[in-house]
C-alpha cells in the first residue's frame, strides 16, 4: 500500500514538472510586455528597460525557467509584478474562500446526487429518476451564470431572503454553493444511476438475496459499494475543477476566490502570479487525485492490482 | 416425507419479441435426504426453476401459476419478510459461476459470515473461529488466512468452495445447486461433487442439483427429471433413467454423454426449439428420430407408473403401435 503511494507521488512529482514547464513557456508566449504594463505607456524606454533587468525579464528564457524552478524549491513562487508581495501570501490569501465554497458545494452536490441516484437506479421510472434527468439537463446545458442570476433574482431580489453577492458570511455563502452544486449534481446522479443499475443486474446481487440478507444490506453493501468507484472518480475531477476557482460564479457573486485572482493577473500581465495559480492549481489537482486513487484501492480492492501494475 | 412439493408451476418471461414459457406446469418432489437431478439443455427451464423455488426469478420473468410447498407452506404466498428468513437458513442456493456470484470488493470470510449476520443477529467480528471451521468443512486449504483474502484471489474451484460454504453455514434442508461445476475444470469437477455428497450424509441435506450433464447427475442424485422446452419430459430414478431412458429426447441426451466419453460424439440432431415460437404439439418431434405425424397433434400429458413417468407418444396405449 504505502509502495503503491510512493510510487504514485513519484509519478505525480513528473506530471507536476511537466506542467509547469508547458506553463513556463506558454505564458511567455502571449503578447504584452509586463515591464511596460508596470512602468506605464508613457514611462521612458530606460526605465522600461532597468524593470526589466530588476525583473530578470532580460534573462534568457531557460534561464528564467530554471531560477523559476530552484525558487519553487525553496516554496517562493516568486514576486507579483502588479502589487510587489510574494504571489504565495496573494495566493494563500484567496485559496480559503475558494476552499470554503468548493467544499460546501461539492459536499452538496455528492449528498444530493448520490441519495437521487440510488433511488432512481433501484426505481428508474419514479420521480427521482425524472429529477436525475432533469438535473442532467441542466448540469449539461445550463450556462452557470443563468443559474446564478436566476437564483439571485428570487432568493434576493424577490424574496430578500439571502444576500447577492460578498464573502464571509454563511448566508453570503448558500447562493453561490447552491450555483455549483446545481451544475455538479446532474453528473454524480446519472452516474451514480447507472451504476447501480449495473449493479442492480450482476449475479453477485442475487448471491446476496440468497443469503437472505436485508434490503438495506443487499443495498448498501452489494449494489452501492461495488458501484462507487467511477463515482469517486467524478467527484475528485469535480472537487479539483472546483478548487481551480470557478471564475464565472465567483465574479458574479463578487467572491474573492482564486478563479477570480487568475483572471485580474491574466488582464494585468502579472506572469509571476499567473505561474503560481496554475502551479498551485496543479498541485492541489495532483493531490485530489492520489487520494481517489486510494480511496479507490480501499472500496474496491480489484483497483491495488491495477494500480501497482503500472 | 416430502420437503418440497412443486404443483403446476408456470413461469414467463415478458420480453419485447413476445412472451416466453420457461415453465409449463411442472410438477416435482423432494423427499427428505433425497438429491433430484434436473437435466436438460440450456434453455430448458431448467435455471429458471431452480430461482423459482426461492423466489428468485429476475424481471421480466414472473412466476404465474402453481405453488411451491416447503414442509407445506406455500413459498409464494409468503411476504417478503417471511421469504427472506427463509433463504440461506432453510433453503440456500449455490451457482453455475462461482467468480460472478460472489461480491469483488469484500473479503470472502466476510461474505460468509454475513449468512449467520442475516439470520442469527451475531457480531460479526465474533465469526471468524465459525466462518474459518466452515472453511475447513468444505476443504479450504490455508481457511486462516484465505477468509481474508478477496475472491479475485482464488481460483473458481476455491470460490464454489466458499459459496458451499456459505450455503452450507446454517445447515438448510434443502440446496438447490444450479450447474454448480459446469464453470470448472473436470478434476476440481470430481472434488466438488464428491465435497457435496458427502455434505449431504453429514447433514443428511436434500439437493435440487440442476445441470446439462446426465453423467454428473447421474453421480449424486436418486432421482433425476428430465426437462425440454419448459417441460418435464420424464422422470425416474436415476439409474434407470441413465441404463433404459425411455424419452426419445431422453435417449439422445444419454447417448450424448456416452459417447462423448468413448471420444465419438453424438449430437442430438436439430437445434434447441426456439422458446418464442414453440412447434405444434410435441416440442420436440422436429428432432425426434421416432416422430409420427400424429406427434404434431399431441397434447402434453405424463404418463405416470410408481416410480416416474414419461411424456411421449409413442407409450400411450391409444397411440396406433
Amino acid at each position: 500500500m504505502l509502495e503503491a503511494v510512493v510510487n504514485r507521488m513519484l509519478q505525480a512529482i513528473i506530471t507536476f514538472i511537466g506542467v509547469i514547464l508547458l506553463v513556463f513557456f506558454l505564458i511567455r508566449v502571449l503578447p504584452g510586455d509586463p515591464a511596460r504594463l508596470i512602468a506605464g505607456f508613457e514611462a521612458r524606454p530606460e526605465d522600461v528597460q532597468n524593470l526589466r533587468h530588476l525583473l530578470g525579464l532580460d534573462k534568457p528564457l531557460p534561464l528564467q525557467f530554471v531560477d523559476y524552478m530552484l525558487s519553487l524549491l525553496k516554496l517562493n513562487l516568486g514576486i507579483s509584478y502588479k502589487t510587489g508581495g510574494p504571489v504565495l501570501n496573494e495566493i494563500l490569501a484567496r485559496l480559503p474562500y475558494t476552499a470554503e465554497l468548493a467544499v460546501v458545494a461539492e459536499a452538496i452536490a455528492v449528498f444530493a446526487g448520490v441519495s437521487l441516484g440510488i433511488i432512481a437506479g433501484l426505481k428508474p421510472r419514479s420521480f427521482a429518476g425524472y429529477l436525475v434527468s432533469i438535473f442532467g439537463i441542466i448540469g449539461s446545458s445550463f450556462p452557470s451564470f443563468l443559474i446564478a442570476l436566476l437564483l439571485i433574482w428570487v432568493f434576493a431580489v424577490q424574496l430578500h431572503v439571502l444576500p447577492a453577492f460578498g464573502a464571509g458570511s454563511i448566508q453570503q455563502l448558500i447562493l453561490p454553493a447552491i450555483t455549483l452544486a446545481l451544475l455538479l449534481t446532474g453528473n454524480i446522479a446519472r452516474l451514480v444511476k447507472s451504476s447501480v443499475i449495473e449493479s442492480l443486474s450482476t449475479n453477485h446481487v442475487t448471491t446476496a438475496m440468497a443469503k437472505g440478507l436485508s434490503d438495506e444490506k443487499i443495498i448498501f453493501r452489494h449494489i452501492l459499494r461495488p458501484a462507487l468507484s467511477p463515482v469517486i472518480t467524478i467527484i475528485g475531477i469535480q472537487f479539483g475543477s472546483l478548487m481551480g476557482g470557478a471564475v464565472i460564479t465567483e465574479t458574479i457573486f463578487g467572491w474573492p476566490g482564486i478563479g477570480r485572482l487568475m483572471v485580474d493577473s491574466i488582464f494585468s500581465r502579472d506572469f509571476m502570479l499567473l505561474q503560481g495559480i496554475i502551479v498551485v492549481f496543479a498541485v492541489i489537482f495532483l493531490v485530489v487525485m492520489i487520494s481517489v486513487e486510494i480511496l479507490q484501492t480501499i472500496i474496491d480492492p480489484r483497483y491495488k492490482e491495477v494500480y501497482k501494475m503500472k | 416425507m416430502k420437503l418440497l412439493e412443486v404443483e403446476d408451476l408456470s413461469v414467463e418471461y415478458h420480453l419485447p419479441q413476445g412472451k416466453v414459457k420457461a415453465l409449463d406446469n411442472v410438477n416435482l418432489t423432494i423427499d427428505k435426504g433425497e438429491v433430484v437431478g434436473v437435466v436438460g439443455e440450456s434453455g430448458s427451464g431448467k435455471s429458471t426453476l431452480a430461482h423459482a423455488v426461492i423466489r428468485l426469478v429476475k424481471p421480466p420473468g414472473k412466476i404465474v401459476e402453481g405453488r411451491i410447498l416447503f414442509n407445506g407452506k406455500n413459498i409464494l404466498e409468503l411476504s417478503d419478510e417471511e421469504i427472506r428468513k427463509i433463504r440461506g437458513k432453510e433453503i440456500s442456493m449455490i451457482f453455475q459461476d462461482p467468480s460472478s456470484y460472489l461480491n469483488p470488493v469484500y473479503p470472502v470470510g466476510f461474505q460468509v459470515a454475513e449468512v449467520y449476520e442475516a439470520h442469527e443477529n451475531t457480531n460479526m467480528r465474533k465469526l471468524n473461529g465459525e466462518v474459518v471451521s466452515l472453511f475447513k468443512k468444505v476443504r479450504i486449504t490455508d481457511s486462516e488466512v484465505r477468509v481474508g483474502s478477496y475472491p479475485h484471489e482464488l481460483s473458481g474451484g476455491m470460490k464454489q468452495r466458499i459459496l458451499i460454504a456459505m450455503a452450507i453455514a446454517l445447515k438448510p434442508k434443502l440446496l438447490i445447486a444450479d450447474e454448480p461445476t459446469s464453470a470448472l475444470d473436470t478434476t476440481i469437477q470430481a472434488e466438488i461433487l464428491s465435497l457435496l455428497n458427502e455434505l449431504k450424509e453429514e447433514y443428511s441435506l436434500s439437493i435440487l442439483f440442476i445441470s446439462h450433464d446426465v453423467g454428473v447427475v447421474s453421480e449424486i442424485a436418486n432421482r433425476m427429471i428430465v426437462m425440454y422446452a419448459g417441460k418435464v419430459v420424464e422422470e425416474g430414478p436415476a439409474k434407470r433413467i441413465v441404463e433404459e431412458p425411455l424419452h426419445p429426447y431422453t435417449k439422445a441426451l444419454v447417448l450424448a454423454t456416452k459417447t462423448t466419453r468413448k471420444k465419438k460424439l453424438f449430437s442430438i440432431p436439430g437445434t434447441p426449439p426456439d422458446m418464442l415460437n414453440l412447434p405444434k404439439g410435441c416440442p420436440f418431434h422436429p428432432r425426434c428420430p421416432y416422430a409420427k405425424d400424429s406427434c404434431k397433434e399431441w397434447s402434453y400429458r405424463m404418463i405416470r407408473n410408481h416410480e416416474g413417468g414419461v411424456a411421449c407418444a409413442i407409450y400411450e396405449n391409444t397411440g396406433s403401435s
